[in-house]
């Protein structure tokens, strides 16, 4: 009994450590007035109204959610294709390719960051857009990859050489048999790339040129603003994770996110 | 390689017809995998119409096939079931629906009974040969399992290290290996080498190793003085008190009983001859004058058998 007792509490303190800090950052975004304090000084919206009147915040936004799907279509499309090249087919390099795709997971942001600044600035490349498009596509393909490839393996190919020996063509067995069988997969890779796209920080700060990201963003308006307009679009952040997580689990059930 | 999913030297003709360059889902060639390959994401109707849907059957057509398929292999009131809601037997009763309904040119099967429980494989071998009898379509049976080959099979090809060995009915396979592998691997055999010392009255007379003299049923190409073997099956002989052979079977060797393995409705015994060699006998125990009490290990026995039932094979 005092063993159980031991682990709620541990349970539950893990839990405050993670929920408390959002409480008062909500709190925070609340106030009346301009101080940040907690609890909140009278309660308004106003700083949420604040986030539309800064053409920053707005602009970061589009740009944010812009990568975030770009990367999230073209490291899903990719890591089907490197998964099938991996799952299927036996070729020289193979671990060699894997671990490749794989290892923006080990080196440090900050130094995949300072390469690409380095290299695109030797190439002459400044425009934001170009950059961080060739960045986010570097950085969440190994999250999307390492769902597609162990989904992958769960796919025997028994089964599409079973639905060829019934008339399939080797097109239609992939589509009929495998796509629908990867399909759980496709959608936890997607969640885990679109959501490593969104909210990278570290790597993303060195190729703000001309456009920023909503990461970035934030974090220049609290080195440089005192308003909880920062605490504001933070907490609608936050609320609307909430409420995506509450879509995906509605469409997809909560299993298929957390199970690889 | 029949079904096109390998890299092949040599032709493969159906009908006469040669298929090498044919792609698998052009080759109309039904199989039912060793894992079964049942589609997880499709209904056991959906699974056992697909062959029809890729050939662009129309909706009702494909009922019909589907309604037909699930009545020949007894699977009715299963057909909106998934397959992992099936047991072992019903999953392999639907993929050979599957690849029946598309009525290919040529079943395969490989080894479809290898993950099936010993009982129900028993009953399964009995339905596949009769559906096979009943819907006439050529079937080409993978299996590891002799008995399996010998049980459903018209014809018989015994492979070795991808090399074919012997074609022939399960008969001749069995009563006239052409070979010590397919001897050995057909059954068990005793496999003597002997030296051929006579010819008479159509026997080969015969000298073992251990200088027993046996004869064996006479051959064309077996010529005086020259070395064979010599295949004895271990049901084919007969154990009998050591020196107390019964009369009528001719050819005798002497030994001692080394291990006796009870088997319920015979025993296995292991003979160890006097020049050392292994024997080993299958005897039923229970029978007509059988009594299977006195088979004791150390016991002194001789063996005594036909000479009809000698087999005499080249190498």
């Amino acid at each position: 009994m005092g063993k159980g007792l031991v682990v709620k509490a541990l349970g539950y303190g893990v839990v405050l450590c993670l929920v408390f800090p959002l409480i008062v950052l909500i709190g925070v975004s609340l106030n009346a007035g301009v101080e940040q304090n907690f609890p909140p000084h009278g309660l308004s919206l106003r700083w949420y109204a604040n986030i539309v009147n800064r053409d920053g915040f707005l602009r970061a936004i589009q740009m944010t959610l812009f990568l975030a799907v770009v990367s999230t279509i073209w490291s899903v499309a990719v890591s089907i294709l490197v998964s099938l090249a991996i799952v299927r087919y036996k070729f020289a390099g193979k671990d060699l390719l894997l671990t490749a795709i794989l290892s923006p997971l080990i080196v440090p942001q900050v130094v995949v960051g300072l390469a690409f600044l380095m290299t695109l600035s030797t190439l002459g490349i400044f425009t934001s857009m170009i950059s961080l498009i060739l960045l986010h596509g570097v950085i969440t393909l190994p999250f999307a990859a390492r769902v597609v490839v162990s989904t992958m393996m769960g796919a025997r190919i028994s089964l599409e050489e079973a639905a060829c020996s019934l008339g399939a063509p080797p097109w239609k067995a992939f589509w009929l048999i495998t796509m629908p069988l990867i399909r759980p997969g496709l959608g936890t890779a997607a969640v885990f790339a679109f959501v490593t796209s969104f909210e990278n920080f570290t790597a993303t700060q060195f190729l703000v040129w001309d456009r920023t990201t909503l990461p970035v963003e934030i974090y220049t308006f609290v080195q440089t603003e005192n308003d909880p307009t920062g605490a504001a679009i933070s907490s609608a952040i936050v609320l609307s994770v909430c409420l995506l997580v509450l879509v995906l689990n509605r469409l997809l059930g909560l299993e298929a996110l957390t199970k690889r | 390689m029949l079904a096109g999913f390998a890299e092949y030297d040599g032709r493969v003709l159906i009908d006469g017809v040669r298929i090498d360059g044919v792609p698998p889902h052009k080759r109309g060639i039904g199989i039912v995998f060793q894992d079964y390959a049942l589609f997880p994401h499709m209904t056991v109707e959906q699974n056992i119409g697909f062959g029809l849907r890729m050939r662009n059957w129309t909706a009702s057509a494909q009922k019909d096939a589907v309604e037909r398929g699930i009545r020949l292999l007894r699977l009715d009131g299963l057909g909106s079931r998934y397959p992992h809601e099936l047991s072992g037997g019903q999953q392999q009763r639907v993929a050979l629906a599957r690849a029946i309904a598309i009525n290919p040119a040529l079943l395969l099967l490989d080894e479809p009974l290898a993950a099936l429980d010993k009982n129900l494989r028993d009953d399964m071998q009995v339905e596949l040969r009769q559906l096979q009898q009943s819907v006439g379509i050529t079937t080409m049976f993978v299996t590891h399992d002799q008995e399996e080959a010998l049980a459903l099979s018209d014809k018989v090809i015994v492979m070795n290290h991808g090399e074919v060995r012997q074609f022939g009915t399960p008969m001749e396979i069995y009563n006239s290996p052409v070979d010590r592998f397919v001897a050995d691997f057909i059954g068990k055999s005793n496999i003597f080498a002997a030296q051929i010392v006579a010819e008479e009255g159509g026997y080969l007379v015969c000298r073992l190793a251990n200088g027993a003299v046996v004869k064996a049923p006479a051959s064309a190409n077996a010529v005086q003085g020259s070395s064979i073997y010599l295949s004895i099956r271990p049901e084919l002989l007969l154990l009998a008190h050591a020196g107390r052979p019964p009369a009528g079977l001719e050819n005798r060797m002497e030994g001692i009983i080394e291990n006796v393995t009870y088997l319920g409705h015979r025993s296995k015994i292991r003979v160890r001859l006097n020049d050392d060699a292994r024997l080993d006998v299958n005897q039923p125990n229970v029978g007509i004058g059988q009594d299977a009490s006195w088979w004791q290990i150390g016991q002194a026995v001789t063996l005594s058998w036909l000479p009809e039932n000698t087999v005499v094979i080249g190498d």
